[in-house]
């Protein structure tokens, strides 16, 4: 220990000074090579992060637009096909409010293809006499209406005629021929007379072809109330079958889940669907026995038409209105402005006593939908099936939302179990 | 394939699933579940029942889990297990062919009780409370007839439960007497030596 500390001793500053120094310089040299191969890696390794970052935009930028071709292909697709789709919604709509009936009949012991044949057949009956009364009372009232006002035209006209002196009649036949053609205004009466007829000829071609159109519009609708049965028909008596070969195809591990998720969804669809129905009947109802009491036109059609048009929330009921507006200007028991009081009384009463009583008790607060959406959808509703996408773009909506809520609470139900279960 | 093949191969299917149902109703003719129920019945439930198949070690049912119904094994053997406090796993049953599991779970939605795994691969029936349920609206007397052997089966288990639990209860009495009895030879014990000593 002594010896030691004496060499230690001998040792001059410089000299340790010198060997620190050579010691330390290759050390500076490496740390400097090694700071500077860090740096060249560090900007690889960033030139490597940014390519990779840019490589992940460039996947995100091809997966959102290969998303959004895949959307715009299929809202394409579906635009096409909206008719067909059409029938398929509504198909299934009635199949499933007239699921419980078949269920009542079944349970009265008759056969489920018996029961929905029945149930079908019913409809159909229902259906054709349904046309049929409402073809045959429109057409009757049409006729009525041509038949009374054409007397009352022909008689306005002839005490018109009766009452103006010769030189005001021959005045009106000179602006008949400037009515019927103002370079043929040379025309004798004769002609005028013959002019007039051909003119009458037209219109009543016109007339005609208008009626063909609408005749053409109401097979088209009655062929396509026919389809709309048949599928429905289908969809009740294949309904469990379909739902089975479903289930099949799902994994056991999740096959009651799904199952316990499927009679959620059935569930809420279904009361809200008859919901809907017992709604639109109760309001065609109430309107129906105002338009009676107001004397107008039409009351049964008028009736299921505000009943329908409720369906669109907010203009659905003003928009259900307008036919009733128009046929006071048809007849009415009461004066003009009295009708249409009258109908502004329905129409608003109406509105209070959906929202008041009906909706809160049947159908609940559960699928309302906030102001903003429910005009989106009924505008894209409208977009794409017109009147009928209208009708239908709440309903479907409130549908979806109720199908998005049973996935949530199911969802969180599954996974709180399997957490419970540790599995 | 020709059009008429396809037409044939869906008659095959159609006379294969009438063999299934003809099957499944058979099996349940034989169960104390399903005895009280006419054949007419039995079809009704038949129409409502889903054929499942499970490979060897394939869990059927999780402990833990909400119940959504009840499973007859058609083909296979079954093991029950629990899982208990300390995290170890007991076995508790071994069913095969014919037996039923689950079936609490047609009653209500609580979480299962035990898991059940196939030890090899079987065939499963299985009977679920919503479509139960739905078959009340439908057909009201064939339910409450099935819920109601349902409830005789739930209370004669029930009663097997509560003497299992009067014998342990015995038995722990009985313990705890033989305890007395050594506790009190053990302070004799003691006094006597202490004497001694």
């Amino acid at each position: 220990m002594e010896n030691q500390s004496t060499t230690q001793a001998k040792v001059r500053p410089a000299d340790s000074i010198d060997v620190l120094t050579e010691t330390l310089l290759p050390l500076s040299t490496t740390l400097a090579e090694i700071s500077s191969s860090n740096q060249t890696l560090s900007r690889e390794s960033r030139k490597q992060t940014q390519g990779i970052q840019e490589q992940n935009i460039f996947l995100r930028l091809i997966s959102i637009t290969m998303m959004i071709v895949f959307i715009a292909i299929l809202v394409s697709l579906i635009y096409l096909i909206r008719d067909t789709l059409t029938i398929i919604m509504i198909s299934f709509l009635i199949s499933y409010i007239l699921a419980p009936l078949v269920g009542y009949f079944e349970g009265l012991g008759i056969p489920r293809p018996l029961a929905v044949t029945g149930v079908t057949l019913g409809i159909l009956a229902g259906f054709v006499a349904g046309s049929t009364f409402v073809v045959t009372k429109v057409a009757d009232q049409l006729d009525h209406l041509q038949t009374s006002q054409n007397q009352a035209l022909v008689g306005q006209v002839e005490q018109v005629l009766n009452s103006l002196p010769p030189a005001l009649q021959t005045k009106l036949i000179e602006l008949l021929r400037v009515e019927i053609n103002a370079a043929e205004s040379s025309l004798d009466t004769q002609q005028v007379i013959e002019a007039s007829t051909k003119r009458v000829e037209e219109l009543i071609v016109g007339q005609s072809k208008q009626i063909i159109g609408a005749t053409k519009g109401l097979f088209s609708a009655f062929i396509n109330g026919i389809i709309v049965l048949f599928t429905s028909f289908f969809f009740l008596s294949g309904g469990r079958e379909m739902k089975k070969a479903f289930m099949r195809s799902i994994p056991n591990r999740i096959f009651e889940p799904v199952l316990v998720l499927l009679d959620g969804i059935d569930h809420q669809l279904g009361d809200y669907l008859r919901s809907r129905v017992i709604q639109t009947v109760i309001i065609a109802v109430i309107c129906l026995v105002g338009y009676v009491i107001l004397g107008l036109p039409f009351a049964v059609i008028l009736g299921i038409i505000a009943g329908l048009a409720n369906l669109i929330p907010y203009i659905g009921p003003f928009i259900g209105a307008i036919p009733a507006i128009v046929m006071v200007l048809v007849g009415s028991r009461f004066g003009l402005g009295t009708s249409l009081v009258g109908i502004a009384i329905i129409t608003v009463g109406v509105q209070i006593i959906d929202t008041a009583l009906i909706t809160p008790l049947l159908i609940g607060k559960s699928v309302e939908l906030d102001p903003i959406t429910t005009v989106v959808v009924v505008l894209v509703g409208e977009q794409f099936l017109g009147l009928i996408g209208m009708l239908m773009a709440v309903p479907l909506t409130a549908m979806l939302k109720l199908i998005c809520q049973e996935l949530i609470t199911q969802f969180k139900g599954y996974s709180r179990s399997f957490t419970y279960g540790g599995s | 394939m020709s059009r008429s093949d396809g037409i044939w191969q869906e008659v095959g299917k159609y006379s294969d699933r009438k063999k299934i149902e003809q099957d499944i109703t058979a099996l349940l003719n034989q169960m104390e579940l399903f005895e009280d129920l006419s054949n007419r019945d039995l079809r009704q439930i038949t129409q409502i029942a889903y054929r499942r198949f499970y490979a060897a070690g394939e869990a059927i049912v999780i402990e833990g889990q909400d119940a959504a119904g009840m499973y007859i094994i058609m083909d296979g053997e079954v093991e029950v297990t629990k899982e208990l406090e300390d995290g170890s796993v007991v076995r508790l049953a071994t069913l095969d062919s014919g037996n039923f599991f689950g079936d609490v779970g047609l009653i209500d939605n609580s979480p299962r009780t035990a898991t059940v795994q196939a030890v090899r691969d079987s065939e499963m029936i299985g009977f679920f409370r919503p479509e139960l349920l739905k078959l009340m609206d439908s057909h009201a007397r064939l339910a409450s007839n099935l819920i109601f052997t349902l409830a005789k089966i739930v209370a004669s288990r029930l009663r097997f439960t509560n003497r299992k639990l009067q014998e342990a209860q015995s038995e722990i009495d009985q313990l705890q007497t033989t305890l007395d009895a050594l506790q009190v030879s053990e302070t004799d014990q003691t006094k006597l030596a202490t004497e001694i000593v």
